[in-house]
């Protein structure tokens, strides 16, 4: 039998491959539990879609970072700041995604999102065709809007079934998740979960040390992440400038002569 | 040390009560996105006639109104004419107004004070619940359901959630929120999936003609002959061909007028129950 170990650092080592692996499967296992979760009248409607590898998360990061410079409050943007750095200490993110909530809507009229025994609201607010069938295709989805909606209720509350089964999964597991905003709307526009008009993102990490919680101000660079560049980057610098090489010279404590065994 | 025997009504009842407790937590402590909180009532004994005697009006008393809903009523029918041990767990939120400002969209409006504008003016219910909603904290509400639905179910006794209770429950006052789902906790009798999915207590309530028509109803494809005419005749049985049957959208003021005489009386009913109730309060 092949040893396998399981550890945490260096990052993407084989060891940490490991690690990640197990995270893999725990998403797939949270995969299962959002779409075996009960749904409203038993329809389909969630796909789920696992992120891991370095260039992926970056590319939802940076995402992030650019939903964080448009938010005009201080507070969300600092907040985005940090999820941006959540995203690169993940070890994988799970995609949950509604490809229903807008334009095959549930039909029953039951008040959720316009407050009336009618889902005409909604309706009008689509181009709707052939009597009253909804046509995404032929609206462009408002610029200044992150979700396209209007969105059904009704799927959305099916939507939160899936989300919280996968987060109880994740719980039993151990391993720690965080259901994101920001990474939600990020993970689409870096283009995952196209199919989807509604994206639940939950980043997941099985570390040491949970990364999603216990984080310091202005985190995005203040992050361990940081913290080891700028290390990688010091050390080098100060080996380079004032140490001499210890094979050829040792040096002597304090004001004592180089002894014999130092002396080349 | 005292012999517990759980063969009884009483003590059945009692482990029902304690699940639905811990459901209830479950709900409460659910990960959730935004700061919404949710609220729980668990409902058993004669406010579970209440609940019943409610959806029964939208049923119409042998069920054809609306099969669906009537398999929930024709269980807890069954439950209590065997004086089984079983409760509801109500869970409720109210998700019409939103203090995140993430201005996302997917309600429809720009931005969060669009909406709480708009929801302010236009906030009302529907035909199970009551809206306009904020988006996340409708996903939230749903993950508070789906947990306290889980610890239910891995306690091992019959689960599902209901829709059909959950209105009912805010429409007769026990529960005041914008939003409500139900949770059945029990009967003991059977497993997790017999009792809710299959159903056994149906049996004998609903004949082959109400099957087959709730179906073409709801699927007229599938009853469909050669469509090469654009006009495909619905096949009835094996002599379609000589029938001259075909669907067509018309107004059916027939059901039109029932559905509407149903809602007259269960909005009667729920008045009745939530006059009861305020009283019974009083009297507290």
């Amino acid at each position: 039998m092949p040893r396998i170990k399981i550890k945490e650092f260096p990052e993407y080592s084989p060891q940490d491959l490991n690690r990640k692996d197990v995270v893999l499967q725990a998403a797939k296992f949270m995969a299962n539990a959002a779409i075996t979760s009960p749904k409203g009248g038993g329809v389909d409607c969630i796909e789920c879609e696992i992120v891991t590898g370095e260039d992926e998360l970056e590319a939802i990061a940076s995402q992030v970072e650019i939903l964080a410079r448009q938010r005009k409050g201080k507070v969300q943007r600092n907040r985005f700041q940090a999820e941006a750095v959540m995203v690169r200490d993940a070890d994988a993110i799970l995609l949950i995604g509604n490809y229903r909530a807008a334009d095959t809507v549930l039909d029953s009229g039951c008040g959720l999102c316009t407050g009336k025994p009618s889902c005409q609201d909604l309706y009008a607010k689509r181009v709707v065709k052939m009597g009253a069938l909804i046509d995404l295709a032929d609206q462009d989805p408002d610029p200044e809007k992150l979700i396209n909606g209007p969105l059904c209720g009704f799927k959305i509350v099916d939507h939160g079934h899936a989300v919280g089964s996968a987060l109880m999964i994740a719980k039993r597991f151990f391993v720690d998740a965080m259901p994101l905003f920001s990474v939600s709307v990020a993970a689409q526009r870096a283009g995952f979960s196209v199919k989807s008009q509604f994206v639940t993102a939950i980043l997941l990490a099985s570390r040491n040390k949970n990364p999603f919680v216990d984080i310091v101000p202005d985190y995005q660079v203040q992050s361990m992440d940081k913290v080891v560049s700028t290390l990688r980057k010091q050390y080098m610098v100060s080996r380079m400038v004032y140490w001499y090489d210890q094979r050829s010279w040792y040096p002597a404590k304090g004001a004592e002569s180089p002894t014999e065994d130092n002396e080349s | 040390m005292a012999v517990i025997d759980i063969n009884t009504k009483e003590e059945r009842q009692r482990i029902i009560d304690d699940i639905a407790r811990q459901a209830a937590a479950a709900a409460q402590g659910s990960q959730k996105m935004t700061n919404m909180s949710v609220k729980s009532v668990i409902l058993n004994g004669d406010d579970i006639t209440n609940i019943k005697d409610a959806l029964l009006q939208l049923c119409g008393d042998d069920g054809r109104l609306n099969m669906y809903m009537y398999g929930d009523w024709k269980v807890l029918d069954e439950l209590q004419k065997n004086d089984e041990a079983f409760s509801l767990l109500i869970i409720g939120a109210d998700a019409t107004q939103s203090s995140l400002a993430w201005d996302c969209g997917a309600c429809g409006f720009k931005t969060c004070g669009e909406f709480n504008k708009h929801s302010k003016e236009n906030k009302g219910r529907g035909t199970a619940q009551g809206g306009p909603s904020c988006m996340w904290q409708l996903q939230d509400f749903g993950g508070a359901v789906c947990s306290a639905a889980a610890s239910v179910y891995e306690s091992g006794v019959s689960t599902r959630v209901h829709t059909s209770f959950g209105a009912m429950a805010m429409a007769c006052g026990y529960i005041d929120s914008m939003q409500a789902l139900g949770i059945s906790i029990g009967p003991w009798k059977y497993g997790t999936w017999d009792e809710w999915y299959n159903r056994p207590r149906m049996k004998g309530t609903f004949n082959m003609e109400d099957v087959q028509g709730d179906l073409m109803r709801c699927y007229p494809t599938l009853f469909s002959g050669f469509n090469g005419r654009g006009r495909p005749l619905a096949k009835t049985d094996i002599g379609w061909q000589a029938k001259g049957v075909y669907f067509k959208a018309e107004v059916d003021e027939e059901y039109e007028n029932k559905r509407k005489g149903a809602g007259a009386k269960f909005g009667a009913k729920a008045a009745e129950i939530r006059a009861k109730l305020a009283e019974k309060k009083e009297d507290k």
